[in-house]
């Protein structure tokens, strides 16, 4: 119902100036948001420290057995290199929490669905941001750790553990695992709209469900099902890749579990009012 | 332009929002009014985007908001002001706005001048004060230049040198061409302030006019006048249909007659007038009259206060011996 008024209003009307919403200006924009929150960037400094600070240690004073090779040394430095992983994981996943779950709560969502009324991009962008944020800390930090591990541990060519594909496997399998833990958990974040229940969630599936899947026996639900669970998946990414098979498995899982919490989010930044 | 057409928005049952079809102009301020609760910020938040209707459309410049490519420069609002990281510094939290739309620094300095926290850029939003918030929000909402304005009660929390900014810059916008819609609960403001008004009352539209033809709808009339021949007029204006009381400094109001009517009835009867003025209704009057059937929270009648004939009750005697 109306009972509009003609007003007499001027002829001139305003034109703004041509500017376009982009993803790659959506993908700043969240680069921004995480580079300034304090607490995100505290986060990722100990991940680096978690991952390095862990390894090179461990490293440094684990004592080979004489004579071997520097193949030989392989497996006790995919070991060594993945140890600070074990903990860097949980950080991960309480940086996608917060990244995820903190534009809600502190309001800036409606700032960026104010920018970018679609939302997906929003959602989007933040899962490159974030995730290829940490995953790339990751990757370098592991690198960096790999190098030096490899020089504490044996005196052979730098060159050896890249001409061993389970070496390779496993040190790209600990960036997958970052990369899907990450996804997985800004998803939750967003789905949740809580830091506190995100972190709790995505603990949750990566330790108690992991663990409660385990404890059930193999004739009520078949091994192959828990062996599929988020942690089980994430775990598996982050050991020795010995078996391809199971390595490719666990990508597989991770990649299912990512895009399904992925999707929830879609369809609940789509649908839900902020 | 904003055109919000037939909009429904109910939560739980309840329609928060029914029905309501009005439109925002280029060129000229719009207030929005209703009392507490009356759906103007869930109005706003569906112009936004930010929640969906169950029925009707918006259109912000002929296009539904989330078709627009450049929705910055569509439409500007400040919803919430205080939305944003308070451990993020102002420049920043502009800054990634801007971001989305390649809005480059220089305008994020500029818009940040323009509501006169440029020199606040750098500190964190966390500390700042509820009218600083508000200008953050006005500075956000002005990134992209944009064609459209919402402001949802953007002087709350100004100081008076803050306010008479605000009133100066809407006005100015809304000049420049642009659809401006803004609410308030300060009647005295938006009577300064607007040009049109679009009054609802749980969720429904109860007006959609210029300010000066809703007041002059209001039954709120009387006159003021001075007169030495009090109670002669008394009798008469009471004979005409009138009524006569006293009114401030000494002076008399008169209602159910016009200024015209109690002129004529003074001459005719030989009553000397000292001033006579009709009284018109406030914009406050106008709205309260027009939602009074629509208001939601209502505090218990308390009634005037009652004048001491000693005076205020604070007063302090001093006893000189």
């Amino acid at each position: 119902m109306s009972t509009a008024t003609e007003v007499d209003a001027p002829l001139r009307r305003h034109v703004p100036p041509t500017h376009e919403l982009t993803f790659g200006g959506l993908l700043r924009s969240e680069l921004i948001k995480l580079v300034t929150a304090r607490s995100l960037v505290v986060l990722l400094i100990m991940v680096a420290l978690c991952t390095a600070g862990l390894s090179i240690p461990v490293a440094f004073f684990t004592d080979p057995e004489a004579q071997q090779s520097a193949a030989e040394v392989l497996p006790t430095f995919v070991n060594t290199t993945l140890i600070g992983m074990q903990l860097s994981i949980f950080l991960i996943a309480a940086i996608g929490a917060v990244a995820g779950a903190s534009d809600f709560g502190n309001g800036t969502i409606r700032l960026a669905f104010g920018a970018a009324p679609r939302r997906t991009p929003v959602l989007a962008a933040k899962l490159v941001a974030v995730g290829g944020v940490s995953a790339g800390l990751v990757a370098v930090t592991i690198f960096v750790t790999a190098v030096v591990n490899w020089l504490a541990l044996t005196p052979g060519p730098m060159g050896t553990p890249l001409t061993d594909r389970t070496t390779i496997l496993s040190l790209i399998g600990a960036v997958v695992a970052t990369a899907g833990v990450s996804v997985s958990a800004i998803s939750l974040g967003c789905l949740l709209r809580s830091s506190a229940g995100a972190i709790f969630a995505i603990l949750g599936l990566l330790i108690v469900l992991t663990i409660a899947l385990m404890t059930v026996p193999a004739e009520v639900l078949p091994s192959a099902i828990s062996r599929h669970s988020l942690g089980m998946a994430v775990t598996t990414l982050l050991e020795s890749a010995n078996d391809t098979g199971r390595w490719l498995g666990a990508v597989a899982a991770l990649t299912a579990w990512s895009a399904a919490l992925a999707g929830g989010a879609v369809l609940s930044m789509r649908r839900r009012d902020v | 332009m904003i055109e919000v057409n037939g909009v429904t928005k109910r939560y739980g049952g309840t329609a928060v929002v029914d029905d309501l079809s009005f439109v925002v102009r280029p060129g000229i301020v719009t207030g929005f009014l209703g009392p507490n609760g009356s759906g103007k910020s869930t109005t706003m938040r569906m112009i936004l985007g930010l929640t969906q209707p169950d029925s009707g459309t918006v259109l912000v410049d002929g296009v539904p908001f989330n078709q627009h490519r450049n929705p910055l420069g569509a439409l500007g609002a400040m919803i919430d002001p205080k939305s944003g990281h308070p451990g993020r510094t102002a420049f920043r939290h502009l800054q990634a706005v801007a971001a989305t739309a390649r809005i480059g620094t220089s305008r994020v300095r500029e818009v940040l001048d323009l509501v006169g926290l440029g020199d606040v850029a750098n500190r964190r939003i966390g500390g700042f004060s509820m009218g600083m918030y508000q200008r953050l929000g006005v500075a956000t909402a002005l990134l992209a230049d944009p064609s459209s304005l919402m402001f949802d009660e953007p002087i709350n929390g100004l100081d008076p040198d803050g306010i008479l900014w605000m009133r100066t810059l809407v006005k100015r916008l809304a000049a420049e061409g642009r659809a401006v819609l803004i609410s308030s609960h300060l009647m005295s403001e938006m009577a300064l302030t607007a040009n049109h008004v679009v009054v609802i009352g749980k969720g429904r539209l109860i007006a959609d006019d210029t300010v000066s033809a809703l007041i002059g709808r209001s039954r709120t009339r009387g006159v003021l006048l001075r007169t030495p021949q009090d109670e002669e007029l008394g009798r008469l204006v009471r004979s005409s249909g009138g009524q006569m009381s006293n009114g401030p400094d000494g002076a008399f109001r008169v209602d159910g007659l016009t200024a015209v009517e109690v002129g004529d009835l003074a001459a005719a009867h030989g009553i000397r007038l000292h001033e006579l003025v009709p009284l018109r209704a406030s914009l406050e009057e106008a709205f309260v009259e027009l939602t009074a059937q629509s208001v939601t929270f209502r505090g218990r009648d308390i009634g005037e206060p009652e004048q001491s004939v000693a005076g205020p009750a604070n007063n302090v005697k001093i006893e000189v011996r």
